[in-house]
Order: structure tokens, then C-alpha cells, then sequence
């Protein structure tokens, strides 16, 4: 079955579109959730509330790419869960590895207040768009997707040491650009 | 919220196009704004195109938003299942967010799984678990489905685009400019230290020019080390050449390696081929499988890592997981395949790899079958076996039959009949010190082919390969080396040797004995005795500003068979004497000839000697033995004389050859150097060499020339010896 198969069961409010969006993506959602909070029942109730959550979105949302779209969620979800339950204790999980690696692309002199949400997000797909294809996919598969360093050398072929090296470029690349760009957080 | 939490956030919200290339794989083709914008609009014009977006924006919102209790219930349900089957613990989160279904065996096609004969499919061995390979699944193992393969050409575009990537991944930085062969391409990288080569069918090649070092000792390999010391000193191996192997970085990592097999080829180079794949670790067989069936393989050759080759997994697309045959039933289908010729006891289970065709990648289980049942006292005695592949895919998932057929009731194979005569010239140069050239001169054979006008004429040896032989003629020739070669330690020391062993590959049938700590060999090339290094200390000194001023060359073999209790006979006439000397190395070499004709290639002895020389402060050397050759050719059949062709006619035929070569070249210029049989093809003649030397521009050197022509006209050879 077509995304545009499964939208259609959604806009057509058929319960088959769980059915089938869970065939297609379950692991996929499974594998974001997994990645970010380490813990199999917190991953099924992220993908569960995944299922909600697209559910109640589409209509009148029309996902150009459904896989994006549900990983979204999911990664939204799974981060707002994993906060939840690391409020009180912070160890250092991939999430907290993730955080820590994205300190170095704060602007040195920022002082001031996250900017407006669209600016940075813009400013951020504007970074994306001028980064190489590969320290692109290399940087969205660690701070989007959250996979480890060794996980992702293992798919793109690379050793660790050039992912972190990577990694490390298109952090200082991002620090510098928003810097450039006059952007605070 | 800190920063970095919300900056993780502004990420969340990266356009789809990106997240979707990160995990797909594809590149999203956008290296500008503008690409940016033309990708998202074709995105939606795509949708659009489907005519989806036209037929559903009538739906009304309303109804959209509710959502039914039994629905909630429905959807944890189907989630929780899900999560039940797939087990998120044990599994490659990147292998699996791909979302292609497993296909059901109902949609599998069906597969060619003809097996081609296989001329290495005879091995033998003392004892079977000594030759058994090292494979992930043993014959009580349960393997219900294992994939297979459509094999395919990978296209010029993709070579060219597979070296970028292996450029980029192994040395980084660019290529050189990608040449192209019948059919396969290759580029240099890394300034020319390694030539990276990819065939059509996937194969791989990385040829290391002097990149790296030698190899410590404690990575040093050879054949006597055990399974798990190769395997210990292949990770030393991979550690050290980290830079280059990015597939050893990527696969092995702190796993182990498996040493699957090894194979030497002994000679100049002594070249060793190690193949080894990293264990996955985990539960998936068929992934273990594939992995060892399709090696990583070194080329190491005296201790130097020369290359690395392995076959990409572009050259082959998944068909499927198929249903695959237990053992059991494998067994009695080779069984009732063979005719009953063998028993059950016969075949030894080695494990299921994978067969190639034209066609398809697919799983085998594989049997050394044994051919000869007889017991032998002789130690070292080794039976044949012979390998069967049976395939695994279950019958009705096959296109065609597999048949059986035992090499030992094969007719013997004539590879004469394909086999390329040499030219009748044959040349080639090397550049070499002044006074080193003088050496080559025609000094003292007592030869004079001026004053000879027919040679006789020699059947060649046999090749004692197995491949011209069945399984019981190897074994009868097995026991031939090894009687041979107690005999003749018998006649030499009037003893046994200590240790035999025989050893027969494709292209010559050896026998190896040592006594008393020297070693010996017999095959094709008849005997040769060969002393290690330092094995004994010359009490002369020689002086090598001039000739020896020491021991003759005779007098130096009469102590080396004093000492060494060899039975030469020095009463035989002797046909040369070289003494070559070099600034640390002399070498001195005799040959003594039978009866009035002078062939020392093949049919007589021939002895050379090896010495190495250490400077005294006095301006005197020390002089060590370095090497102690013997060869004893075995006997020839004579075929009858051949009228040889004249010096001066064979000069000219050389100087006309090659006039537009090598500078200079004329028939007056060309100086005899040696008059030697040599074989070509079933007959052994006599074989004129010429040399010519030039003096190299900017030093005292010289390149020196050698030119090899048949002393006798080949066409007068066929008309008097027909093969």
C-alpha cells in the first residue's frame, strides 16, 4: 500500500489506517522512540500516541511525506517523554550525549532569548540546504534520529572516528553559521 | 528548557526532505536554496499528479476529528503484537526501519541452481578435521530459510561511482583518472600508493604499492600457526593497516575475527592468502552465512600485506528468503546422486556455503566425500576427497537438477592440448653493476656449440599434476614421491629421513623430507637440498677485490661434501662452473653432464652455493654459507637428435627481432652466455642465450640484456617428433 493509499484510508476515516500505517512504520516510529528512551514500554506508549496523534491530524493535515511526518511525532513525543522522566535524573543516554554535543553550536555571545521559532527553523533548513549531503545525513541521523555514533558509522560504511569527526565539523559549521546569521537562542 | 534542548527542538523541525534523505539513503539532490525550493514543489506536484489531493479535500473535517474507543483499543493491540514479534533488543535499527515486507514463499520464483564442475574439488588430508572450513552452522543446527541471490553485471556508471565511494571511504581525497579493461575498471589513489580495481562481477581488489611497512614479527603468518593465533594476529594485522581497511573498521570492530582458510603458494614470493570475515555475533544464521561465504582475503606475501580484495554487494539483488532442505535429506539426495557408490559413512558434513552460477547466488550444503577407503601405514598418507555441493533451496523451488559426477571414474584429461607453445624468443633485461656483466661471459663451458650440429631432443617431464590424473592415480603417485624419496635419503645418508611429507597441487606433485636439519625436496624439478642461513660458518677468507683468493669452487664443494656427506662424484666431467660476484654475495654454481651431451637443465646435477660475505677491519671478509642447492633432475626420454641451427644464424634472428626495440642491437653485438635445455611445451631442447649490454647514461652500470631462442628449428622438431 502507497502512503497516498493510507492518507486516503485516513481522510476516509478508516481505522485500517492505524492498521496500516503501524504495518509500514511501526518499526521505523519503534526505532525513533527506542533510540531516544531506551525502554521498550515507554517506546510502545510514544508509538501508540503516535498512532493518536496522526490520527487526529490528518484530516485536515496532508502529510507530503508520510514517514517524515509520523517520525516527527514520534521524536516529538519521545523527546517530550524522555524529559518527563529525566527531570529528576539525568544520565547520559544518547538523548543526554546529543544535548551535550549540541552546547558546542550555541553562539559564544548569546545572552538573549530563544528567537522566534520559525527564524531559527528556517535558518537552521537554510544550514541544512548549504551542508554537504553526507555530513547532512550524518548530522540528522545523530541529532534528528539519535542513533549512536556506532550505529551510524556501521549504515553509512564509515568508521566511528570519521562520523565523530563529522559530526564535529557540522557542529562547528552550525556554531558559526548562526552566529553569522546574527541568531540567538 | 536549555538551549541545547531547544536547538535539539529547532532539529525536530527540519524540512522533511531532509529527514527523509538521512534514513532512506537518497540523496536529496539539494546543494542550493533554489534546489530547496524546486524539490519541495515537486513534491507536492507529485502528490498532485496522483490526483489524491482533488479527491480528498471534500472530505468532511468534522467527521475527521473524532475517534472511536473500540479503535484506541484496536490500534494498542496491533502495536503491542507488532512490538512482540519484532523484539527491539536484538536487531540493526537501521536494517530495520527499511520497510519492504518479507515476501511469502508463494511469491518466490523459482532459481537456477545448476552447479558447474569444479576442477579444485579434490582435496586430501591425513586426517578430515585438519581440511574441514570453519562454518557458522553445524549439521544439527536448525536452519529453516536462508536468501538467495540474482547475480548481476554491475554497469561502467556504477564501477565508476563505487570507486568515488572507495576512494572517499578507504584513503579519502580524489582519484586518479578511472582506466577501463575488457571487464573491469581501476584509478589510483592515496598519491599512488594503492590501485583500487572493481570487475563487473563486484569483485574488489586494493593492491597496496609499498604503503605499508612489513609486517612486525608478532603479525608475521605462516602455515604452522594455529586457527586462533591467525586469527589473533589477522586483528594485529587489521589494527595496523586501520587506515586502509574501512571494512575491517566497520565490521570488526571489537568483535573477533574467523579465519576461514589459507592457502600458500611457496616460491620466490612466498604469498599467502588468508580469508577471514567477522562473526556477526548475533542469532541470524543467514546473515553468518553470507558473511563467511563471501570473505575478506589478504595477500600476504613474505610478510608484506600486497592486497586486499572482496566481492561488494552490488553484484548481487536479494530474491528472497527461500525454505531450505535439512541435511538429512541433502545427504540422501548426493547419495541417490552418486549411484550408490558411496555409503553415508563416506560423507563428512562441511558445512553450507554458497555456490555462484551464472544465474544466482544460492545456498549449498557441502560434503567432503571420501574416495579411498584403504588404510596405509605410511605416515603422512593422506586421502582423497572429493567436495559436493548439494543446494539447499528445496526441490520445487528449482529450475533444474543437480548431477553428481565423482572425479575418480572422470578419463584422464589431456591439458597438453590447450596448451600455448612459447615463443621461440624470449627476452628480458636487468640493470647490473660493471664488473657483475663481465661475469656472464662465456668462460667455462666446455661446450663449444660451434662445433655441434644436432642436439638430442628430450620428451618433457611429465606434469605431475592432478588435474591430468584421476584420485587414484594421485594416491599411486603419492606413494611413488614418498617411496622415492626414502630411497634416496637411504642413498645419501644410508638412513630414513626423519620426516616426509607429499604434497601435490595443480601444477607438480612435490615430495619434502628433512634430515638431520635439511631440508630436501623432490617433484618435477627432481631433488634439491637447501641449507637455511648461518647453518654453517667457512673457515677461509676471501678477498672479492679480485677473483676468490680462497677456496676453489671445487675445493669448496669437496668440504661441503666432506661435511655434509654428499654422494657427488667428482669424477664426473663437468660442463660449467659459474662464479657470479656481487659486493656482498658470491655465488658459485657447477653442472656436470652425462655422456657427450650436455643437458643440465632437466636430466643432471646441478649444485649452487650461496655466500655471503662479512668485511673484516683488515679489508679481508668473513665469508658464512648462505645456501646450499642440489638438483638432481630425474632421467629423460630420449626422443633422437635434431639438427641445431648456427650461432651466427641465431644472433641475426635475434638482432632482426628486436632491432626496433633495443638500441643499438646488432647480430655482431650479441655475446653466448649459456646454451641450456628448457622445455617447451612435450619436448625439452637446447635453448641459445644471448647477451647484449649497454652502458647505462649517468652511472658505470649497465643494462644488461638476455635473449633465450630455440637452438633448433621448431618446425623441423614437429616433422621428425610428431606429438
Amino acid at each position: 500500500m502507497t502512503d497516498s493509499d493510507v492518507i486516503k484510508l485516513y481522510f476516509e476515516r478508516n481505522e485500517n489506517a492505524i492498521t496500516e500505517t503501524n504495518a509500514k512504520y511501526g518499526i521505523y516510529c519503534r526505532t525513533i522512540a527506542s533510540n531516544i528512551l531506551k525502554n521498550t514500554e515507554d517506546t510502545e506508549e510514544c508509538v501508540n500516541e503516535t498512532w493518536l496523534k496522526t490520527w487526529e491530524a490528518i484530516p485536515p493535515q496532508k502529510p507530503s511525506s508520510l514517514k517524515a511526518f509520523l517520525g516527527r511525532i514520534t521524536r516529538n513525543l519521545s523527546i517530550s517523554m524522555w524529559r518527563k522522566n529525566t527531570s529528576q535524573k539525568r544520565g547520559k543516554s544518547d538523548t543526554a550525549l546529543c544535548l551535550d554535543e549540541l552546547n558546542e553550536c550555541i553562539p559564544d555571545n548569546n545572552s538573549g532569548n530563544l528567537s522566534e521559532s520559525f527564524e531559527l527553523r528556517d535558518a537552521f533548513n537554510r544550514f541544512l540546504t548549504e551542508t554537504g549531503v553526507e555530513a547532512r545525513r550524518i548530522f540528522m541521523l545523530r541529532y534528528w534520529y539519535v542513533f549512536s555514533v556506532k550505529d551510524i558509522a556501521k549504515k553509512l560504511g564509515m568508521s566511528s572516528g570519521a562520523v565523530k569527526m563529522s559530526l564535529m565539523r557540522t557542529r562547528k559549521s552550525l556554531k558559526n553559521f548562526l552566529e553569522k546569521e546574527g541568531i540567538e537562542l | 528548557m536549555n538551549k541545547n534542548e531547544k536547538l535539539f527542538d529547532v532539529i525536530g523541525e527540519a524540512d522533511d526532505l531532509f529527514v527523509r534523505e538521512a534514513i532512506d539513503g537518497q540523496g536529496a539532490g539539494i546543494t542550493s536554496e533554489a534546489d530547496f525550493e524546486r524539490s519541495i514543489e515537486q513534491s507536492l506536484r507529485d502528490d498532485e499528479a496522483e490526483g489524491f489531493f482533488a479527491e480528498v479535500v471534500e472530505v468532511d473535517k468534522a467527521e475527521s476529528r473524532t475517534i472511536s474507543r473500540s479503535f484506541r483499543r484496536g490500534a494498542c493491540v496491533v502495536a503491542a503484537a507488532a512490538a512482540l514479534t519484532i523484539g527491539l533488543a536484538a536487531f540493526d535499527p537501521l536494517d530495520m526501519m527499511k520497510t519492504t515486507p518479507e515476501q511469502s514463499h508463494s511469491e518466490l520464483q523459482l532459481i537456477n541452481t545448476q552447479l558447474q564442475t569444479n576442477n579444485d574439488s579434490l582435496v586430501y588430508a591425513e586426517f578430515i578435521e585438519d581440511i574441514l572450513p570453519n562454518c557458522p552452522v553445524s549439521e544439527d543446527m536448525y536452519v529453516k530459510e536462508l536468501p538467495v541471490y540474482a547475480v548481476k553485471e554491475i554497469s561502467w556508471d556504477q564501477i565508476s561511482s563505487m570507486l568515488d565511494d572507495y576512494t572517499r571511504r578507504c584513503f579519502g581525497g580524489k582519484h586518479s583518472s578511472i582506466i577501463r579493461r575488457n571487464d573491469s575498471a581501476y584509478c589510483t589513489a592515496d598519491d599512488e600508493k594503492v590501485q583500487i580495481e572493481i570487475s563487473r562481477d563486484g569483485h574488489v581488489q586494493l593492491m597496496i604499492n609499498n604503503a605499508l611497512q612489513k609486517l612486525p614479527d608478532d603479525c608475521a603468518m605462516d602455515e604452522t600457526l594455529t586457527r586462533e593465533e591467525m586469527e589473533e594476529r589477522l586483528l594485529k594485522i587489521m589494527d595496523r593497516c586501520s587506515d586502509i581497511l574501512f571494512e575491517a573498521k566497520r565490521d570488526v570492530g571489537k568483535k573477533n575475527v574467523s579465519c576461514l582458510k589459507y592457502s600458500t603458494e611457496y616460491g620466490y614470493f612466498n604469498s599467502s592468502y588468508y580469508g577471514w570475515y567477522s562473526p556477526s555475533n548475533s542469532d541470524d544464521i543467514a546473515e553468518e552465512l553470507v558473511k563467511s561465504s563471501r570473505p575478506y582475503w589478504f595477500l600476504i606475501e613474505t610478510n608484506y600485506m600486497h592486497t586486499i580484495y572482496f566481492t561488494d554487494d552490488s553484484a548481487f539483488d536479494k530474491l528472497g528468503s527461500y525454505p531450505i532442505i535439512s541435511s538429512e535429506e541433502a545427504r540422501a539426495e548426493l547419495l541417490a546422486g552418486t549411484e550408490g557408490r558411496f555409503t553415508s559413512e563416506d560423507v563428512t558434513y562441511a558445512g553450507i556455503t554458497y555456490y555462484q552460477n551464472e544465474e544466482c547466488y544460492f545456498p549449498c550444503y557441502q560434503y567432503y566425500v571420501r574416495l579411498d577407503n584403504t588404510s596405509s601405514s605410511i605416515p603422512g598418507y593422506v586421502t582423497p576427497y572429493q567436495i559436493f555441493h548439494v543446494p539447499a533451496v528445496k526441490p520445487e523451488y528449482r529450475t533444474s537438477e543437480a548431477t553428481y559426477t565423482v572425479e575418480a571414474t572422470m578419463p584422464e584429461n589431456d591439458h597438453n592440448e590447450n596448451e600455448k607453445m612459447p615463443e621461440i624468443f624470449n627476452s628480458g633485461y636487468s640493470t647490473i653493476s660493471a664488473d657483475l656483466a663481465a661475469s656472464y661471459e662465456w668462460d667455462n663451458n666446455i661446450v663449444d656449440p660451434d662445433n655441434i650440429s644436432e642436439m638430442n631432443i628430450y620428451k618433457s617431464p611429465s606434469r605431475t599434476a592432478y588435474k591430468d590424473m584421476n584420485a587414484v592415480e594421485v594416491n599411486a603417485l603419492r606413494k611413488k614421491l614418498h617411496d622415492d624419496i626414502v630411497d634416496y635419503c637411504k642413498d645419501i645418508f644410508g638412513e630414513e629421513p626423519e620426516h616426509v611429507s607429499v604434497n601435490i597441487d595443480n601444477n607438480s606433485a612435490n615430495a619434502e623430507f628433512t634430515h638431520r636439519g635439511i631440508y630436501m625436496s623432490y617433484g618435477e624439478n627432481g631433488i634439491s637440498i637447501g641449507f637455511g642461513s648461518d647453518s654453517c660458518e667457512l673457515p677461509e677468507k676471501f678477498n672479492t677485490n679480485g677473483e676468490p683468493d680462497g677456496e676453489t669452487a671445487l675445493e669448496l664443494m669437496s668440504y661441503l661434501q666432506g661435511k655434509y656427506k654428499f654422494g657427488l662424484d667428482f669424477d664426473d666431467p663437468m660442463i660449467d662452473v659459474e662464479i657470479h660476484e656481487a659486493n656482498d654475495r658470491i655465488e658459485f654454481s657447477y653442472i656436470i653432464f652425462e655422456g657427450n651431451d650436455p643437458v643440465y637443465s632437466k636430466a643432471h646435477d646441478f649444485m649452487s652455493i650461496w655466500l655471503i660475505f662479512e668485511p673484516l677491519d683488515d679489508g679481508t671478509y668473513t665469508c658464512k654459507l648462505d645456501n646450499f642447492n642440489r638438483y638432481k633432475h630425474p632421467e629423460l626420454e630420449k626422443l633422437g637428435s635434431c639438427p641445431t641451427r648456427s650461432i651466427d644464424e641465431a644472433k641475426q634472428m635475434i638482432a632482426d627481432k628486436y632491432s626496433s626495440e633495443v638500441e643499438g642491437i646488432t647480430a655482431d653485438a650479441l655475446v653466448l652466455e649459456n646454451f641450456f635445455y628448457g622445455n617447451i611445451g612435450n619436448y625439452t631442447i637446447p635453448i641459445y642465450e644471448f647477451g647484449y649490454d649497454i652502458k647505462m647514461n649517468y652511472t658505470d652500470n649497465v643494462k644488461h640484456y638476455k635473449f633465450d631462442i630455440d637452438a633448433v628449428d621448431r618446425n623441423l622438431l614437429y616433422e621428425k617428433f610428431p606429438e
